[in-house]
C-alpha cells in the first residue's frame, strides 16, 4: 500500500507539466518547418480532447489570402485532434491562427507558421 | 479581462456554484437521511422530502442557467440568435451538454426515488448512489477531466474524492439542522453525536484530495499569494478553517450538551445555520476557482501566446 502511495506521488511530482487546456502538441505540416508539396489539409493536435464545433483555425498567406477551405473537422478515435481542409494555391510562408475549446470548456490559442517551397 | 467579460465569467460562476449547492443539498439529504434518521421521525421526514425538492430546483434551475451562459461563451455568441443556434450543438456535441443533461435527469431520478421509496429501503439507497453519481460527475468537467495521462487520472480521482467528500459534509447540514430542530431531544442529540466522526471523515477526504489538488494545479506555495487563482483558493481555505472551528465546537461542547441541557439545542441550531451560510460561501468560491485558470496552466499559456 505504502510502495503504491509512493509511486502516485512520484508519478504526480515528476511528470510535468500538468495540461488543464487544451495546448498545441504538434503539427502536420509541423510548427516552423518547410514543405516541399503544398498539404491538402493541417492536422493539429492538442494535449486534451476538443470540442471541435466551437474550435476556428485560420491559415493565411503573405497576401492575407486565405489557405483553409473549410471549417476544422474531428478525427475519429483521436478527441485531441483537428484537421482542416487546405487549398494553397501557390508557395509561400503561412500563418496558422488557432483558438480551441476543452473538453472543460476552457479556450486557449496560439498562431505558428510553416512555408510550402518555391 | 475586460469588464463584461468579467461580469459574464462571475454569472457562470454563481451559477456553477448555486448547481452545486442543489445537488449537494439532494445527495447529503439523501445521505444522511439513509444513515442517520431513526424510522420513527414521522415529523421530520415530510420536511427532508421539501428540502430536497427545494434543492433538486435550485441544481436545475442553475444547472439551465450555466448551460444557456457557457453555451453562449462556448460560441462566442453576441445575440440571441447566435445562443439559439448554438443551444442545440452544445447539448449534442459536447461533453457539457451531454453531461449537464445526463446529469439533470439523473438527478430528477434521485429525487423521485427520496419522495417516492420507503425511508431505508433499497429505492432510498439506489436514489443516494444516483445523486452520489451526479455529485461525482462534475470531475469530468473539472481540469482532471480534461487532462490525459496518469496525473490526469490522479487528479480525477482527487476531484470525485473532493465533491463526494464536499457533497457528504456540507450538503447535509440543512438536514442536520431540520433533524436537531424537529426531533425530540434524545433522537436529535444522538444524531448530532453521530454526524461528527462522519463529518471527520469527509473532512479527511477534503484535505486529502486538496493537497492533490494543490500540487498538480497551484504548484508553489508563492502562487497562492501572486495569482488571482491562488487568492481564490486561500479565501476557500480561510472558510474551510472557520467551518472547521464550528464543526469542532459542535463536537467538543454543543452535541456532549445536548444529551443534558435542552438550551443547546438553540446554540447547536445557530453553529450549523452558520456552517450552512459558510458552506454556500465556500461553493460559490469554488464555481469561481473553476472559472480560473490555475497558475501551472497560467506559465503555459504564456508561452503559447509568446510563440
Amino acid at each position: 500500500m505504502k510502495s503504491t502511495i509512493y509511486a502516485v506521488l512520484a508519478a504526480m511530482l515528476m511528470a510535468s507539466p500538468a495540461f488543464a487546456h487544451a495546448f498545441l502538441v504538434k503539427s502536420d505540416p509541423p510548427v516552423g518547418s518547410t514543405v516541399k508539396t503544398a498539404p491538402h489539409s493541417l492536422l493539429l493536435t492538442f494535449t486534451e480532447g476538443l470540442e471541435v464545433p466551437f474550435c476556428s483555425v485560420t491559415v493565411v498567406d503573405g497576401m492575407g489570402m486565405h489557405a483553409e477551405s473549410g471549417k476544422p473537422q474531428a478525427v475519429p478515435g483521436h478527441t485531441n485532434e483537428m484537421r482542416v481542409p487546405l487549398t494553397v494555391p501557390m508557395p509561400g510562408r503561412f500563418t496558422v491562427t488557432w483558438h480551441a475549446l476543452s473538453v472543460d470548456t476552457h479556450r486557449t490559442q496560439g498562431s505558428f507558421s510553416f512555408t510550402v517551397a518555391q | 479581462m475586460p469588464a463584461a467579460d468579467l461580469d459574464w465569467m462571475l454569472l457562470r460562476a454563481l451559477a456553477r456554484g448555486l448547481h452545486l449547492a442543489g445537488s449537494f443539498g439532494l445527495f447529503g439529504t439523501m445521505l444522511l437521511t439513509v444513515l442517520f434518521v431513526p424510522p420513527e421521525a414521522p415529523l421530520l421526514r415530510p420536511a427532508l422530502r421539501r428540502f430536497a425538492l427545494g434543492s433538486l430546483g435550485v441544481a436545475l434551475a442553475a444547472g439551465l442557467a450555466w448551460f444557456l451562459l457557457q453555451s453562449a461563451d462556448m460560441a462566442g455568441a453576441t445575440n440571441l440568435a447566435d445562443l439559439w443556434q448554438a443551444l442545440p450543438v452544445v447539448a449534442e456535441s459536447t461533453r457539457f451538454g451531454n453531461l449537464l443533461i445526463g446529469r439533470a435527469a439523473v438527478l430528477l431520478t434521485a429525487a423521485l426515488c427520496f419522495q417516492f421509496a420507503g425511508a431505508r429501503g433499497l429505492g432510498a439507497w439506489v436514489g443516494t448512489a444516483l445523486a452520489a453519481l451526479a455529485v461525482a460527475a462534475e470531475a469530468w468537467l473539472d481540469h482532471g477531466g480534461a487532462m490525459t495521462g496518469t496525473v490526469g487520472s490522479v487528479l480525477l480521482v482527487s476531484d470525485i474524492v473532493h465533491l463526494l467528500s464536499a457533497a457528504a459534509w456540507l450538503g447535509s447540514l440543512p438536514a442536520l439542522w431540520l433533524a436537531i430542530d424537529r426531533l425530540p431531544l434524545d433522537l436529535a442529540a444522538r444524531i448530532a453525536w453521530r454526524f461528527s466522526p462522519y463529518g471527520v471523515f469527509c473532512v479527511l477526504g477534503l484535505i486529502g484530495s486538496a493537497v492533490v489538488q494543490f500540487i498538480v494545479l497551484i504548484g508553489t506555495p508563492a502562487a497562492l499569494v501572486t495569482t488571482r487563482y491562488g487568492a481564490v483558493v486561500l479565501a476557500k481555505i480561510s472558510l474551510f478553517l472557520l467551518l472547521l472551528g464550528l464543526a469542532a465546537a459542535n463536537r467538543y461542547r454543543l452535541a456532549p450538551a445536548l444529551f443534558v441541557q435542552p438550551t443547546a439545542r438553540a446554540a447547536i441550531r445557530r453553529s450549523i445555520g452558520a456552517e450552512i451560510a459558510l458552506g454556500m460561501a465556500v461553493l460559490l468560491a469554488a464555481g469561481l476557482l473553476l472559472n480560473l485558470t490555475p497558475p501551472t496552466m497560467a506559465v503555459m499559456l504564456q508561452q503559447e501566446h509568446a510563440q
